[in-house]
């Protein structure tokens, strides 16, 4: 290791600069400008579709037509916003942590195919743009599963036809990313690291890049089978010209259901990181979470039929029971894994670790509630209404988006150099937290009693329901301001992080904050165990990265930032 | 290197005591019970009255999922708050948490447990789901015969037909057509159904069962309603006597004060009161009216429950529901069929009143998507039938047609041929003079033409342009003439 000595804690200025603007704007193949291309993407679509819900809400205040001229206008509404929020903000967002995190943590340059990484990245803005002209057309207005014969020979507007060709540059985009993936990760290991000693946000990386690559492909073959139908007077879906309607809900399905955890595994993957480093204490089963990642992933191919129990023929509908119902024992060893994870350890609650405890405690209902829906009797029931949408929200918002929080608190200091503001990330984490809670929770007794989704119009007797629920969806909406107030102005007014704050083992804390254009000014050496906190050796590495690169600027007393105050006599 | 300051760690994870162990395992057993005696007490009630036989069933295995995931939720979100009390650093400590790598024992355990849990209930809900399909007896009984039950589905109706096997007096098969379903308490219900567009859902949150209906598939649906010891909150009313049955509507500033209910005409309502001689009842009609009613005219009582589209199927997705009743006996049910088919055996020769008499009975989906204040409509998805003879007449001559008649009999059979203003296409599917799916006999259609050719926007018929000539009694003034017409008209539309 080497002993070059950094002041302690340069203050007002981190080490290295932070990108500019036009540098962000720009066609690159530095991976760490790729992965902010994709956050602050994403991010812009998660205001869109975040807006799309709100408008949502406030439709649904009443039972009858309130804000939408007319029944279409609303389909139109979630349609896009399902589809936003899933193909232009989860799965990009994952992909922005992927690219800036997986070379980091392998110790690498860059991703093994720098080129093709941006090319992926800047099919998203163009297709995120023709999917949102649509409204010039008239927009898709099938819901996200968008199921023929309503999306071809009942959609008129060319709106859909767009949904499709963006769905399709899409995937594209994410099969090239996810190859980059499995690549790099495979290939670019620093000498040391085994796979058993990768961190195991890497291991979730691969495991969704795994069924990225096996899975997209049956999108794509959907897509085109749609749009032949759409423009090219083919009929697949056609069930007067020969042609049959679950075509489509089964190869759909067999992308979408695997496409769940596609949305969801890194989104462990970093609350494994989270949650060992902020209660400063190893992964309890290491191996076990990164092989259930790997049991997720490929299990997650045998139950897409779960989706079609009322479709489906009868006799088929017990073995997707069964298979869907094994899904359970691999998640509840990652969510066992966990809590034996902050169990003893000496929990921080910082903004990231509030985040990541919202994730274990929203998520683990969200998979009780999947467990219900895998029962074929009970989901004849709720099949299909407000209780499948407060299911998947808590398990896509509940767990992903707030895996993406945890995330972002964890990594800021690291993408930017400096640190957020923890006072303003516990008000994010306690609007955020409630707003939810009281958004979904309601939805599932809507549901049960009757209140099916994708619905204007709905029965009075639910409005009691769809009040609290658009109130507290209007908290959350709100909540997500605190959260870009903070990002914005922490980014010129925030304490200077130095490279490691959290006092973590992986090797993206091991370099300056940002790190420079060539991540590292020597080849770095991973500290054995990615999760080794508690022991001699540990603490000697860390101590030896803040020797090099400096440690945090200290709080004020008052906890504010320290302003124009001299170094502290350093060496 | 001097480390010294961090080298404080603990090396032994905190073991909890049996004490702990015990207590915190009661915390998670008595929530999960007391979740389960809210929910299967219906204490607290989080599903829809148990209509049916299929519905008892899931709901003895939705609560014991409640038992187990209240279980679940106890044990994470109790550990998870118990961490965070207990291991929660104090201010300066900087040292780390021991390092503890797992626990060969815990894993499996954590594995092996839930994968016995999720074994126990996959085979409860095989069990449950065969005991749903069982056949108990012979379908759809009525008067010891079975009459099948087709269900059509489609934007934004659903249409319920009985094929009763009894024959007019034309010797034309009897197919009861209405937008309700009837049954009664222990009739074993099996419907089959196919669907006119899109893939629509048919679900009945009381029954608690759901399946969709599939473009070029039938799909059948089984249910058995059961006695629920909850008050029938509605009554069928049915009119009898040459002239009928008269409703006395409470005085409201836009109301008729009288509404006749024609011999055989039935019509539900909630039931509201009863006057003190038992003699009069009070009833709401399904647009909310009060009116008093002879009890005489009331033929059964029974449940009322939603059935819905649960699949995304368009613009008036939310609008697509219809009415489950389920009388109270089979005689209750018969009332009403007997009614029903009793009117149906002499079809009236004016083809006014047999158009009256196919509307109101809802033979034809009509009312949830257009809106025809005579008769109670009041869907909104598509183009309103108020004054609809003024408009066909004026149209006509512009879109080709002999007359307003023809206009309106054209628009039935292609509905695509002409866009209302306004609209953005014709949603409405084609009625055909042939074939099972979405057919409409000649009679029907002339019946309809001939009294959607009465709706003028001053209610008087004779204000009409639609080439039918009306007496000062709103009758038409030659029966046969106007028949004889209209057939010509429909001839234009036989394939």
């Amino acid at each position: 290791m080497a002993t070059i000595s950094v002041p302690l804690g340069q203050q007002g200025q981190p080490q290295t600069r932070l990108p500019g603007l036009g540098e962000i704007a720009r066609w690159t193949v530095d991976h760490k400008i790729i992965g902010l291309q994709y956050l602050v993407t994403a991010f812009v679509f998660f205001i869109i579709g975040g807006t799309l819900a709100m408008m949502i809400r406030w439709e649904l205040l009443t039972p009858e037509l309130d804000i939408m001229p007319d029944g279409q206008s609303y389909n139109s509404l979630f349609s896009i916003h399902g589809t936003v929020m899933l193909f232009l903000w989860l799965i990009p967002a994952f992909a922005g942590f992927g690219n800036y995190l997986v070379p980091l943590q392998l110790g690498a340059k860059d991703m093994a195919f720098p080129w093709l990484n941006a090319f992926a990245f800047w099919i998203i803005p163009p297709a995120g743009v023709l999917m949102l002209l649509g409204y010039i057309v008239g927009q898709a207005e099938a819901g996200w599963t968008s199921y023929p014969p309503l999306s071809t020979l009942y959609s008129l507007a060319d709106g859909q036809t767009l949904w499709a060709m963006a769905i399709h540059l899409l995937g594209i985009s994410s099969i090239l990313g996810a190859i980059n993936f499995i690549v790099t990760i495979l290939n670019m290991r620093p000498e040391g690291m085994t796979l058993w000693k990768m961190p195991l946000f890497c291991w979730a990386v691969l495991a969704t890049s795994i069924t990225v690559v096996m899975a997209t492909p049956f999108l794509a073959g959907a897509l085109t089978l749609l749009l032949l139908d759409r423009v090219g007077g083919t009929s697949f879906f056609d069930a007067a010209k020969g042609g049959d309607v679950l075509l489509w809900q089964n190869v759909f399905w067999f992308y979408s259901h695997p496409a769940v955890y596609i949305m969801v595994l890194p989104g462990m993957g970093v609350l494994s990181e989270v949650l060992s480093t902020h209660s400063r204490k190893p992964i309890f089963g290491y191996r076990m979470i990164a092989l259930s990642s790997m049991a997720i992933a490929l299990i997650g191919f045998t139950v897409w039929a779960h989706h079609m129990f009322t479709s489906l023929q009868p006799e088929l509908r017990i073995p997707f029971m069964i298979s869907t119902m094994i899904i359970a024992v691999p998640t509840g060893i990652k969510i066992f894994g966990w809590l034996g994870t902050i169990w003893g350890g000496k929990i921080r609650l910082t903004g990231a670790m509030l985040f990541a405890l919202g994730f274990l405690s929203m998520f683990v209902i969200g998979g009780i509630t999947g467990v219900m829906l895998s029962n074929v009797p009970f989901d004849y029931q709720v099949h299909d209404t407000y209780f499948v949408v407060a299911h998947f929200h808590f398990v896509m918002f509940g767990g992903s988006v707030f895996s993406i929080y945890a995330g972002l608190y964890h990594w800021y200091p690291k993408l930017t150099g400096r640190m957020l503001d923890e006072t303003l990330a516990k008000w994010h984490f306690a609007l955020t937290y409630l707003g939810f809670f009281f958004t979904f929770m309601p939805m599932h007794f809507a549901g049960m009693m009757g209140m099916p989704r994708r619905v204007a119009v709905y029965d009075p007797q639910f409005q009691s329901f769809n009040v609290v629920t658009s109130i507290a969806a209007f908290v959350l909406g709100v909540s997500t301001f605190i959260f870009i107030y903070n990002a914005v102005v922490s980014l010129y007014r925030g304490r200077v992080a130095g490279a490691n704050p959290w006092r973590a083992l992986t090797l993206e804390w091991a370099t300056p904050s940002p790190p420079p254009p060539w991540n590292f000014d020597e080849d770095p050496v991973p500290f054995e165990d990615p999760y080794g906190y508690g022991t001699k050796a540990a603490t000697a590495y860390l101590d030896a990265i803040d020797r090099i690169y400096g440690v945090p600027e200290p709080e004020t007393p008052s906890g504010g930032v320290l302003r124009g105050a001299p170094a502290p006599s350093g060496d | 290197m001097d480390i010294s300051s961090r080298d404080t760690q603990e090396q032994r994870i905190y073991i909890p005591g049996l004490g702990f162990i015990l207590g915190f395992g009661a915390f998670c057993v008595i929530g999960a019970v007391l979740f389960y005696l809210l929910v299967s007490t219906r204490t607290v009630p989080v599903l829809p009255d148990q209509a049916s036989l299929q519905s008892r069933n899931t709901d003895s295995l939705f609560y014991l999922l409640v038992l187990i995931g209240s279980f679940v939720f106890f044990l994470v979100q109790g550990l998870l708050v118990y961490s965070v009390y207990k291991f929660r650093a104090r201010p300066n400590d900087t040292a780390d948490g021991p390092n503890v790598h797992g626990n060969a024992t815990l894993e499996i355990i954590w594995t092996v447990i839930p994968s016995i849990v999720i074994a126990v209930l996959g085979v409860l809900s095989v069990w449950v789901w065969n005991n749903n399909n069982a056949v108990l007896a012979d379908d759809n009984l009525v008067n010891g015969r079975s009459v099948p039950i087709h269900v059509t589905a489609q934007r934004f109706a659903w249409l319920f037909e009985y094929q009763t096997g009894e024959k007019d007096i034309n010797d034309k098969d009897i197919v009861l057509k209405g937008s309700s379903l009837h049954t009664y308490v222990g009739q074993s219900v099996r419907l089959t159904m196919n669907t006119l567009d899109v893939i629509h859902s048919f679900w009945i949150p009381a029954v608690r069962v759901k399946q969709d209906v599939i473009p070029g598939r039938t799909t059948e649906f089984r249910f058995n309603p059961v006695e629920m010891n909850l008050p029938y909150e509605f009554v069928e009313l049915i009119g009898t006597g040459e002239d009928g049955t008269t409703l006395y509507l409470e005085a409201s500033a836009d109301s008729e004060a009288v509404f006749n209910l024609k011999q055989n005409d039935t019509l539900e309502a909630r039931r509201r009161a009863t006057d003190e001689s038992g003699a009069w009842t009070q009833v709401e009609l399904v647009d909310s009216r009060l009116a008093w009613v002879e009890s005489a005219a009331i033929g059964g009582q029974m449940h009322r429950y939603r059935i819905v589209c649960a699949e995304l199927c368009g613009g008036g997705h939310g609008q697509m529901f219809a009415y489950l009743y389920i009388h109270e006996t089979e005689e209750s049910f018969l009332s009403w069929y007997s009614a029903n088919l009793e009117r149906l055996r002499v079809p009236p020769n004016d083809p006014v009143e047999l158009g009256r008499q196919v509307l109101t009975s809802g033979a034809y989906p009509c009312a949830n998507c257009h809106t025809l204040t005579s008769l109670g409509w009041q869907g909104i998805t598509g183009p309103n039938q108020n004054g609809i003879a003024d408009r066909a007449g004026n149209r006509a001559a512009a879109s080709g047609a002999d007359s307003g008649a023809d206009y309106i009999m054209h628009s039935l059979r292609q509905p695509q041929d002409y866009l209302v203003p306004g609209s953005w296409g014709a949603q409405m599917p084609a009625f055909l003079a042939e074939g099972e799916l979405n057919f409409m006999s000649e009679d029907d259609l002339i019946g309809i033409t001939a009294y959607l050719c009465t709706q003028t926007a001053t209610g008087n018929p004779q204000d009409n342009t639609c080439g039918l000539e009306f007496g000062d009694d709103g009758a038409l003034v030659d029966v046969d003439a106007a028949l004889e017409y209209l057939r010509g008209l429909a001839a234009k539309y036989n394939p």
